[in-house]
């Protein structure tokens, strides 16, 4: 009954801690919009596409 | 245990690995139709290669008289590291049939026989070789996945592991240079190798901050891609930790915190791969604090815990898989009530996560008997604290959190699900009959370990003690049941640091040099003009002096005198001669 106690008495503290550490405290330090990276990476994508000059070459040009 | 002739004919030397890289070639050249065939049968004749395999075996090739490569040196942890690679290259090869091509099929070979290559490695430089050509064949299998996504994940995948590999071949040739080829345990060593060493393992290892790439990659990988990658790169990385780095006494540490470190990183996530992604960060976390302690104990739980972790969490990976197969969606935020559409899923899941938190009588009670007890024994109290923790924090995002929000809890959402393919089935049904028997017969598993430490899991102190850690960490998640749902978000991790500021840090850099050598592209270009046009037409040197005299100089002039041109050109040409002669 003793082990029982004292590993329930572990767990459920360490289980505590984890849930307040990860949800509590990291949620609010570390967690980010979903397209936090992407974002950027999209815009940048996009703003070399925007310096592209394509010009249209008609047949008979070729 | 096999016939002497076979020693004699020389099959009990045959690589698996390479038998395995041969069929990867083979099934990317021939036609599709000979896939799933060829795809079946090389871990059959890896896995036969593999049990003529023994202690005496050796392949060496000779490169110079004085230099040679052992491709072959077998022991009892290459062993159970080889009997785990080809059991899970034949499970993830039936996973496979109906979702890979050729090409991925027959990188999938290639790279699981590349690992092997590493486990079977009897030197420094056999190993150092495989090593890399298994960073390039896994980085394909995330590519393959053909979205932009994963082709900018794969190359974060391949600038990371080149970067490990670097770090890890120049420690190699300074191990070389000092210790000869031959594995040798660096743990006494800090010299400059070490360190190398260290760091090129840890990359592969996902050791924190080099642990970004893999909660990056592997959800960007094909569903096979991450069972693949999952069940091999980090437990070929447990394997060379202890090969040099066993009894490195502060790598307890650095594992048991880096355990409870993924293990919170793996409460917050939404995305189920990148929770299984944090979670092979955990559990290797486990193994690091095992195999640091250096003891028997510890070696053996460290190659226990990668066997069964392969399998346990194979299994979970097929079953994100087959969700991800049968519904397109890979988050939890959209996914919940699925028992009843994907009931073997959901059971196998079941009874995977329970290996993975340790419940008695699966394969994970068993293996972490031998982790904890390595910690006990050596008197780690607080990293014995901090793995049971880690442990707890398992049991919280895998074993309560996905199978509540996924598949048991209720749930409004209807959601769509299409069949799954049965060799997706049959490969998740033997993942799974694997965790219960080596759970139920752990004696299996420690007989294969490399000091075949025996010890009794099924003690009534062990079962009670991971009953109450079941019940203890359950009670916290119930009552906050709705704080424990999440949310459709990223986490930061260290990977933050080159996808932001080293890429804008490099950015700037590659723009600062641009305006230099575009300043010295048009300078030297009009400086070349000018020398050009005026050695070509002398007259140009002088027609702009307001000197009468230089004025006059010109050939065109009839009036000059031609002496003082003279006089001029010699000086000019001695004033040229004794520059080039100081250049």
């Amino acid at each position: 009954m003793a082990i029982f106690l004292k590993y329930l008495l572990i767990s459920f503290i360490s289980s505590a801690i984890l849930i307040f550490i990860s949800k509590i405290v990291l949620d609010k330090l570390i967690r980010r919009d979903i397209d936090y990276y992407e974002k950027e990476e999209r815009d940048i994508e996009e703003k070399m596409l925007s310096n592209i000059k394509i010009v249209k070459i008609s047949d008979e040009e070729r | 245990m096999y016939p002497e002739y076979l020693s004699a004919i020389g099959l009990d030397n045959l690589h698996p690995g390479m038998i395995m890289m041969l069929f990867g070639m083979l099934i990317w050249v021939l036609p599709e139709f000979m896939r799933r065939f060829l795809s079946i049968l090389a871990p059959i004749c890896a896995g036969i290669a593999f049990f003529l395999l023994n202690e005496d075996s050796r392949f060496t090739y000779h490169i110079t008289d004085n230099l040679k490569v052992e491709l072959i040196k077998v022991d009892r942890m290459t062993l159970a590291f080889m009997l785990v690679f080809v059991i899970i290259s034949l499970i993830a090869a039936i996973y496979s049939l109906e979702t890979q091509d050729r090409k991925e099929s027959g990188m999938s070979a290639f790279y699981a026989g590349s690992i092997m290559g590493i486990v079977l490695a009897g030197d420094s430089i056999a190993f150092i070789v495989f090593w890399e050509i298994s960073a390039f064949a896994s980085t394909y299998l995330i590519f393959a996945n053909k979205k932009r996504r994963s082709s900018k994940s794969a190359f974060r995948y391949i600038m990371m592991h080149g970067f490990g590999g670097n770090m890890l071949l120049v420690g190699i040739m300074m191990h070389i240079a000092k210790y000869g080829t031959e594995f040798v345990n660096i743990s006494s060593a800090r010299d400059i190798s070490f360190w190398l060493v260290l760091i090129g393992v840890a990359v592969n290892a996902a050791i924190p901050p080099f642990n970004g790439w893999l909660s990056d990659s592997y959800p960007e990988s094909t569903i096979s891609g991450t069972l693949y990658m999952g069940s091999f790169t980090t437990k070929a990385a447990i394997y060379a930790l202890i090969r040099f780095f066993a009894g490195t006494e502060f790598l307890i540490w650095v594992g048991a915190i880096m355990a409870v470190y993924a293990a919170c990183m793996a409460i917050m996530e939404n995305d189920i791969r990148r929770l299984l992604s944090y979670h092979i960060v955990s559990q290797l976390g486990m193994m690091v604090a095992a195999l640091a302690v250096g003891s028997d104990i510890g070696i053996d739980g460290a190659s226990a815990h990668a066997v069964t972790n392969i399998m346990f969490k194979g299994v979970l990976i097929m079953c994100a898989g087959a969700i991800i197969y049968a519904t397109g969606k890979s988050k939890i935020t959209e996914l919940g009530g699925l028992w009843k559409k994907m009931p073997i899923t959901s059971i196998c899941f079941l009874v995977a996560s329970l290996a993975i938190a340790g419940l008695p009588f699966s394969s994970g009670f068993a293996s972490k008997a031998l982790v904890t007890e390595s910690l006990t024994e050596g008197g780690y109290t607080i990293p014995y604290l901090l793995v049971t923790a880690a442990g707890v924090g398992t049991l919280l995002s895998i074993t309560l959190k996905i199978n509540y929000f996924v598949f048991f809890g209720k749930t409004d959402r209807d959601i769509d699900v299409d069949e799954i393919p049965n060799s997706m089935s049959i490969a998740i049904a033997l993942g799974t009959i694997v965790t219960l028997f080596l759970g139920i017969y752990p004696d299996a598993l420690y007989n294969y370990t490399t000091h075949a430490t025996v010890v009794n899991p099924f003690t009534i102190h062990h079962i009670v003690e991971y009953i109450a850690i079941f019940i203890g960490g359950t009670i916290p998640f119930v009552l906050y049941i709705k704080k424990m749902a999440p949310h459709d978000e990223i986490s930061l991790d260290f990977d933050y640091f080159y996808r932001k500021p080293l890429k804008n840090f490099i950015e700037g850099i590659s723009k600062a040099i641009y305006k230099v050598m575009q300043f010295f592209d048009n300078h030297i270009l009009k400086g070349m003009q000018f020398m050009g046009s005026h050695l070509s037409n002398p007259y140009l040197w002088t027609e702009n002096s307001r000197s009468i005299k230089i004025k006059n100089m010109s050939f065109e002039n009839e009036n000059r005198l031609i002496g003082d041109v003279i006089q001029a050109g010699v000086t000019a040409l001695c004033i040229m001669m004794i520059i080039i002669k100081l250049i």
